[in-house]
């Protein structure tokens, strides 16, 4: 304990004597102090707020990525450059120590630094979101929509099976379907044809949906009707509809009217007492446009109710946990290749790791089209079966390296707080597992065990 | 003739038929470092390795300390493998250069290497202070190690191959970059922590200190051993004396000695003035200034063994 400890302080003052760890530490702060300054958004304060968290910690969160990366491959590497590492061999620490040494330290170091570029952006929200600069509805709706944690909940999907096979015994009696086409091709043509019908409201008419709410928020914090629509024709001009919420019968249901532009997120607040007995909340949108437009809500994302799940400090708190993992793995993962190569191979090969972790979607597609395309038998005899070969050691390779990555695959916690949404203990405690613990450990042993059987006297 | 068990209780450290090769980045064998080198050090002795430059001896060293691989052949070191570490933890090492951090000073350099070796700190404060006094650095305990002249770092890495108070203590040049007083502070030292039964091994390339410290000694050439064995076995020789008068002869009688040995041999023998060697003569020099001054920087030591470095057990 007592040797890591001392390993760790040693790999904090390294760091903190690097000149290009201090070059990013030095950006990091002029983004910290200068970035809220001049950042100026679209004119709303939910905007400048977005902008703030998007921008200010997204780019000292990358600057942190950096310098993280860099000096966790310098921390091994230069004490076998400079050959310090052969005294500290020489005395009793084993391998694993001196790694578990160097990433504390480098987490240390992290810790501090992400504190204070948590703390001095919350700050800068404080001092921006005065009411002497906005109005008191900004600020109400700030607090409302971004400034809390809550959770996206989707409306039900409506069942459109029965309607499908309706439907399909319909065209094909039409003999609209030739019979080559099977039918497990065409049903899921007529779904998706179902689903965005369900999702469409034409000029004049209206649609229901109803959202299941199991955990009510308490009465004074309203739900958020967020949403965002496309039009069936190419302009964006503004669009007059209504919402009603709340059922039908009730005599005090809510009706929104508005004139509002395609594509852009809009946002009704909803009082919590609109939700019905059975935890469920109907709106209804009728679509007033005096043309022929229809109005196309996006099947996935474009509706959604958000619904209040708790304080925004927690979330933001979490949100600093989950880069903290990540800045954790990218330690290892430097640390780990300075064991292996020296500097400017580790982090070349560090930061290609990284641009393959960012690709993980990519290369699980490439996975799958080699796994249906390998059969092409179209290049003659010869070719044949070293074709089928390439293609068989490619899937496999991009099979291999997705399952390995894929677990990293997260989200931009930034992404949750720019839109207030709540960020689960249970992701807090998933991506702890997989970067810290899982992860971390795999690069630790696989670090350690290359040092344990290097011979640190010998150059890298 | 029987052969000898292994005679554990007694062998610090042992390698048969030890072989080193370098290799390239083809991993097409380059140099043959060391080449098949049997030894032995055995507890409370001073072993040296002698050797010109490139022979080997830091190769060697470096494979008991685990800093290498050998090629081939058998080492072990206190009982078991050099990579063990409890091995490590009861052996000193001092390395052919000072491999230190250059932000640290002398202090913190000290606590960082007695914290590895999982002392306590109040057990690093006092080793660290004697320490210091004993290799005359108390006046730049506060001093980063990278502005030390070359002499003072060699004197934090003897320092820090002390402080775990080892059993074994495997010096590599250590009077390399030393100032003649230093290189005799250095071998008294060596003397001493003989004396209080520990082993040490050392390399070098300068007779002189080996003649004045070592009990046994290797020479190795090319990577083999070309010699070995105690410093009395190797240098007397049997069939030549000298003799040396008392110095108050006066001239008449001298003039009978020679003659009377003229008459026994019937040949003119060989007559010169003893000299000191210069060794010797530099350090009265010194010695005489600094009663005149005390030194201002540089190293001043104690003089004393710190008092923490124990005999082994027996
Ligand atoms: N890392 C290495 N790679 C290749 N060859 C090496 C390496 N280290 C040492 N050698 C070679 O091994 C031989 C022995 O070197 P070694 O350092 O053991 O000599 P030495 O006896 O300690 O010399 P010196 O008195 O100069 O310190 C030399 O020929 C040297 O070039
Ligand atoms: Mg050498």
């Amino acid at each position: 304990m007592n040797g890591i400890l001392a390993i760790a302080l040693i790999s904090v003052r390294n760091a903190i004597r690097s000149k290009i760890v201090m070059v990013l530490l030095a950006f990091l702060l002029i983004t910290l102090i200068g970035l809220p300054l001049t950042l100026q958004g679209d004119g709303t304060l939910p905007g400048h707020v977005r902008v703030l968290i998007r921008y200010t910690l997204g780019l000292a969160t990358l600057i942190l990525s950096i310098a993280t990366v860099w000096a966790s491959c310098a921390a091994i590497s230069t004490e076998i450059r400079d050959r310090q590492i052969q005294l500290v061999v020489s005395k009793p620490v084993r391998a694993s120590q001196i790694w578990l040494g160097k990433w504390l330290g480098l987490m240390a170091i992290n810790v501090l630094f992400l504190m204070l570029c948590f703390v001095s952006t919350y700050a800068a929200l404080r001092g921006t979101t005065t009411p002497d600069r906005w109005s008191d509805t900004e600020i109400e709706q700030l607090h409302t929509e971004i400034l809390v944690a809550q959770y996206k909940l989707a409306p039900q999907p409506r069942d459109v099976r029965e309607e499908v096979q309706r439907q399909y015994r319909a065209a094909r009696a039409r003999g609209e379907w030739p019979e080559e086409i099977p039918t497990q091709e065409v049903l899921p043509r007529i779904e998706r044809a179902l689903r965005t019908q369900a999702n469409s409201v034409p000029a004049g008419s209206s649609n229901r949906w109803v959202f299941n709410v199991p955990h009510p928020p308490p009465d004074d914090r309203p739900l958020i009707l967020r949403y965002r629509f496309s039009l069936s024709v190419m302009d964006l001009d503004p669009v007059s509809g209504s919402w009603t919420i709340g059922s039908l019968q009730a005599s005090h249901r809510q009706v929104e009217t508005f004139e509002q532009p395609p594509r852009t997120w809009h946002s009704v607040a909803i009082s919590p007492d609109r939700i019905e007995d059975d935890g469920t909340l109907t709106v209804e949108f009728a679509n007033h446009a005096d043309r022929t437009v229809t109005v196309i809500f996006q099947p996935d994302e474009g509706l959604h109710l958000m619904v209040y799940a708790g304080g925004f400090l927690m979330n933001y708190f979490r949100a600093g946990l989950l880069i903290l993992f990540h800045l954790s793995f990218l330690a290892a993962v430097g640390v780990t290749a300075g064991a292996y190569f020296s500097i400017p191979v580790a982090a070349m090969t560090s930061f290609y790791a990284l641009l393959l972790i960012n690709a993980a979607r990519f290369i699980g597609r490439i996975a799958e089209g080699t796994a249906s395309g390998g059969h092409g038998h179209a290049h003659g005899p010869h070719g044949g079966w070293f074709q089928d070969a390439i293609h068989l050691t490619s899937h496999l390779v991009h099979r291999g390296l997705y399952a390995v990555i894929r677990p990293l695959e997260s989200a931009n916690p930034l992404d949750y707080l720019v839109v207030g949404e709540w960020i689960p203990w249970t992701e807090v405690g998933y991506m702890f597992g997989v970067k810290v613990v899982l992860y971390s450990g795999i690069l630790m042993v696989l670090g350690a065990w290359h040092m344990a059987r290097k011979e640190v006297a010998l150059p890298s | 003739m029987t052969p000898s068990p292994p005679q554990t209780a007694t062998t610090i450290a042992e390698a048969r038929d030890l072989v080193k090769v370098f290799r390239d980045f083809w991993h097409r064998p380059k140099v043959r470092a060391v080449n098949d080198i049997t030894f032995e050090v055995k507890r409370g002795e001073v072993f040296g390795l002698l050797g010109p430059n490139g022979s080997g001896k830091s190769t060697t060293i470096k494979m008991m300390l685990g800093l290498l691989h050998p090629t081939s052949g058998y080492l072990r070191v206190l009982d078991r493998s050099p990579d063990d570490v409890k091995t490590k933890a009861r052996v000193g090492y001092l390395a052919e250069e000072s491999y230190l951090y250059p932000y640290l000073t002398s202090e913190e350099t000290l606590h960082f290497f007695g914290r590895l070796f999982n002392l306590n700190a109040k057990q690093r404060e006092e080793r660290i202070d004697q320490l210091l006094d004993m290799i005359g650095l108390q006046h730049a305990r506060r001093r980063v190690v990278g502005e030390f002249s070359k002499g003072m770092a060699r004197r934090i890495g003897l320092a820090q191959a002390l402080i775990n108070d080892p059993d074994l203590i495997i010096l590599d040049e250590p009077t390399s970059g030393l100032d003649p007083l230093g290189c005799r502070q250095v071998k008294d030292l060596i003397r001493a922590l003989a004396r209080r039964g520990k082993t040490v091994l050392l390399s070098s390339h300068l007779l002189a200190d080996v003649e004045d410290i070592c009990d046994r000694i290797a020479i190795l050439y090319n990577g083999r051993i070309q010699a070995m064995g105690s410093m009395h076995e190797l240098l007397e020789q049997r069939n030549r004396y000298r003799v040396t008068l008392p110095e108050e002869l006066a001239p008449d009688q001298l003039q009978r000695v020679l003659d009377e040995i003229r008459s026994v041999l019937g040949a003119e023998p060989d007559i010169d003035h003893p000299r000191l060697d210069l060794e010797e003569f530099f350090l009265r020099i010194i010695e005489k200034a600094r009663n005149e001054v005390e030194s201002q920087s540089g190293a001043t030591p104690s003089h004393t063994l710190a008092s923490y470095l124990s005999a082994p057990p027996s």
